[in-house]
């Protein structure tokens, strides 16, 4: 009640066709990570040239979470999101004398806006194309571990960045009462930004190349979510077929 | 409004569900085989004589040497360290008295293998060897029969190698005595050896039941000394 509150002072112009909801969801997420990719790669060679070293992990595509705050108005959804998702590599070297490797762990952390509109709707079930723009806020980090005839060294450094992206997306929705449950599958492209250690934000990464390091977190999203509407009472519109009968 | 709330648990664990990579993978590498890789001088004997200054030359051999660092140890003074495969250095005996010196190459190297020690120069092996100067700064000393044997009948005269410098010659004086219980002798035979290898001698001139002596001389640095004599009646 007290977020459906809140939601009609931000939004004066509610109407009885509109309505707040949220909902809580996972999805599997791909990344390209071309640029982390070939910096993991360089830095090997840099550092053992000749060493055959193993990818026993490759960015693989991997879970991600998403909250989210919609402000539905007849066909139109607006809405406030956060998303949290992980990916990584591993480079692996193990032999008679010792063992190498080298993580990386990417998590970003993402808030943005979205909008979507209604293509279609059978009963209680809508089919919508959504386009959300996100701020990415990327966490790098470097775990290098190597340990030699039993002496080990570990270091870990750590970096940021800040991607802009774009998702579209298309998005299946079907309501229960106030429970609704929807599917979604898009695309993210981003800007990516450049990586600054963490504790130098004036010094970014480059490879060898010269160029700047990023996180090219773009890629496919499918993810799916439980959401509840919040303050119904007022909806009629494009609220849930079945609850309005229910009302009534 | 419990419901609500329940929402909010995944998100409490969304950030312990971080993807971390995990596992691990054997590489086959060939540890090195170091039983090739020697350090030696250019001079093939174990004990070497100087009687003042010489040259030498150490050298390292061995297969995918990828560095290496040696060092000349004479008695216990570092004489030479050196990244070289080989490289030259100089023992004085001007101020040891005459006597034996262990003089030892040290090598400590790395070889070139795709190991991660090898890669990361944390694998290193070593080869010693050890060398005898014998320091030949005194006067000429004799050298004394170790033994007369009977072969086929004919003594065989035995001594030590010379370790000196300036080999010449060693020559074997015999002596001749009228009978078995007579002390007057004459000079009989002599033979001289021009090889410093030579360390025996047999006497096919021998007459049986005669009694003879012998003695070694030996000739070097342009000087002579005179082993004791050894007497031999068959």
């Amino acid at each position: 009640m007290r977020v459906a509150i809140l939601a009609a002072l931000l939004f004066p112009m509610i109407s009885l066709a509109q309505y707040f909801s949220g909902s809580l969801g996972a999805g599997y997420g791909s990344y390209s990570m071309n640029s982390l990719r070939l910096f993991s790669k360089q830095i090997v060679e840099q550092k053992l040239p000749g060493i055959e070293v193993q990818t026993l992990h490759d960015y693989p595509n991997y879970f991600y979470y998403i909250l989210q705050v919609n402000y539905t108005n007849k066909k139109s959804t607006y809405g406030l999101y956060a998303v949290h998702g992980s990916t990584g590599s591993r480079l692996y070297h193990g032999d008679y004398s010792g063992t190498y490797r080298l993580d990386n762990l990417v998590s970003y952390s993402s808030i943005g806006l979205h909008v979507g509109e209604e293509f279609a709707k059978w009963g209680s079930v809508t089919l919508s194309g959504n386009v959300r723009i996100t701020a990415n806020f990327n966490a790098v980090d470097y775990i290098e571990r190597i340990e030699v005839f039993g002496v080990a060294a570990e270091e870990k450094t750590g970096f940021g960045s800040l991607n802009i992206g774009i998702q579209p997306y298309i998005s299946l929705r079907k309501t229960f009462q106030r429970l609704i449950a929807s599917i979604e599958g898009g695309y993210e492209y981003q800007i990516p930004g450049k990586l600054f250690f963490n504790d130098r934000k004036d010094i970014f990464l480059l490879n060898s190349t010269g160029s700047p390091v990023v996180v090219n977190g773009f890629g496919f999203r499918f993810g799916a979510a439980i959401g509840w509407i919040f303050n119904a009472r007022l909806g009629e519109g494009p609220a849930p077929t079945r609850y309005k009968k229910s009302k009534k | 409004m419990n419901v609500k709330l329940l929402f909010f648990l995944p998100a409490l664990a969304t950030w312990s569900c971080d993807f971390r990579p995990g596992g691990s993978s054997f590489t086959e590498v060939k540890q090195p085989d170091v039983r090739d890789v020697k350090v030696r001088l250019s001079i093939a004997s174990d004990t070497i004589a100087i009687d003042q200054v010489k040259l030498f030359t150490f050298i390292l051999d061995g297969s995918d040497i990828r560095s290496s660092n040696t060092a000349v140890i004479f008695r216990k003074d570092t004489l030479l360290k050196s990244a070289s495969r080989s490289a030259d250095f100089t023992v004085s005996a001007g101020t040891l008295g005459p006597g034996f010196y262990p003089l030892q190459l040290l090598s400590v190297f790395t070889k070139t293998t795709k190991s991660l020690s090898s890669v990361l120069g944390v694998e290193s092996f070593y080869t010693v060897r050890n060398y005898t100067i014998y320091a030949d700064t005194g006067p000429l000393q004799p050298i004394q029969i170790t033994g007369i044997t009977t072969v086929n009948g004919r003594p065989k005269v035995k001594w030590p190698k010379y370790i000196g410098t300036n080999f010449q010659n060693y020559t074997i004086y015999k002596r001749c005595y009228a009978t078995p219980s007579s002390t007057s002798f004459t000079n009989c035979y002599f033979i001289s050896f021009a090889e410093i290898g030579k360390t025996s001698f047999v006497d096919d001139l021998y007459i049986s039941g005669t009694k003879v002596d012998y003695r070694v001389t030996i000739t070097a640095k342009d000087s002579e000394a005179t082993g004791n004599p050894v007497i031999y009646l068959n």
